[in-house]
């Protein structure tokens, strides 16, 4: 009787310790099988950034001294508050992507009815803002890839149980080419 | 018998978790301030400050001096002035307004709106001394009717 009872106890355990390596190989096969595409999106089509509702609307190449990338679009603060951190803690803003690497400066974010840098969003009041991104001194119009990315939100977050901003998620990308203003 | 009594500590050593895990409180409602409520014209004290609703009204657009040059702001909205009388109560404080509009959403005093004399953000509240005040807060229209002014105590 002891001899049985042993013998089923290691079944047991072979048995899941086999079912644990099929599933997680399983995983990678379906990982590799269906990559990750990020939605395309276009101008005019809101896109959801977890805290605010985002818009863009057109991409302008402003000819100055250094020139800049210009993108137009609206914004509005889906959050129960006002949010002055719109594109989440730390910034996560929209990333322009040049040739396969992304732009490191952060972008200038004005809101256009003030002509001064946006500092606050209240929420159900969606502004128009401008982003502006510095670009190398030479740089021609060609096209160039906007990554969007999205803040998950837990109303009660593993650690403390409190309401939290998390991680990002990418959520739509778009290839344009920029206007000369 | 004995195995009875096993299942029976362990049922109720369940329930007692799962009542306990059930009726904790979260963490926002365990670190969320102390809040004094009054009605309007009513002094409302907390610990660190006292206020009071004196008056409110609404505008299109607002134009300031902020050092020295002219400022004008308009909205998509309306812009709420809310004129306040604070003081301090143990020590010399700051405070932050908000304001609570009809469904719930919280606006925070606009910073569009600044550097202005007797602004509240510029106001150091001192214990025993009370000042007069405003606060401009820029929301829908629709929020006004049934919201509260609140404060928050910044320093």
């Amino acid at each position: 009787m002891p001899l049985l009872r042993r013998l089923w106890l290691r079944l047991f355990a072979t048995v899941g310790l086999v079912a644990a390596v099929m599933l997680s190989w399983w995983w990678k096969v379906d990982a590799a099988r269906a990559p990750d595409l990020v939605a395309g999106t276009s101008f005019g089509q809101p896109i959801d950034l977890g805290r605010t509702f985002f818009t863009p609307e057109a991409l302008l190449l402003r000819q100055s001294e250094p020139p800049e990338l210009v993108l137009s679009a609206t914004i509005e603060n889906v959050t129960g508050e006002t949010q002055r951190s719109f594109f989440g803690m730390p910034a996560n803003p929209p990333q322009i992507i040049l040739d396969g690497a992304p732009l490191a400066e952060e972008p200038e974010i004005i809101l256009l009815r003030d002509n001064a840098p946006l500092l606050q969003l209240q929420p159900r009041m969606p502004e128009e803002i401008q982003m502006v991104w510095p670009l190398p001194a030479d740089w021609q119009p060609k096209p160039v890839q906007i990554a969007f990315e999205k803040q998950t939100f837990k109303l009660r977050d593993n650690l403390y149980g409190q309401s939290s901003w998390l991680g990002y998620t990418p959520v739509a990308q778009m290839t344009v080419t920029p206007e000369v203003e | 018998m004995s195995r009875l009594v096993n299942l029976a500590i362990v049922v109720g050593g369940a329930a007692l978790l799962a009542g306990m895990m059930l009726t904790n409180p979260d963490y926002n409602s365990v670190v969320r301030p102390f809040v004094t409520k009054v009605s309007a014209g009513d002094t409302g004290e907390t610990r660190m400050f006292a206020g009071r609703f004196e008056a409110w009204r609404t505008a299109d657009r607002v134009s300031f001096d902020s050092l020295g040059t002219s400022v004008t702001r308009d909205t998509e909205g309306v812009f709420l002035i809310v004129d306040l009388e604070l003081s301090g109560t143990i020590r010399s404080t700051m405070v932050d307004t908000i304001w609570e509009g009809a469904s719930k959403r919280r606006y925070a005093s606009t910073k569009r709106v600044a550097n202005v004399p007797r602004q509240v953000d510029q106001l150091w509240l001192q214990p025993g001394l009370s000042s007069t005040t405003f606060t401009v807060f820029e929301l829908p229209p629709d929020e006004i009717e049934g919201g509260a002014a609140g404060g928050d105590y910044e320093l």
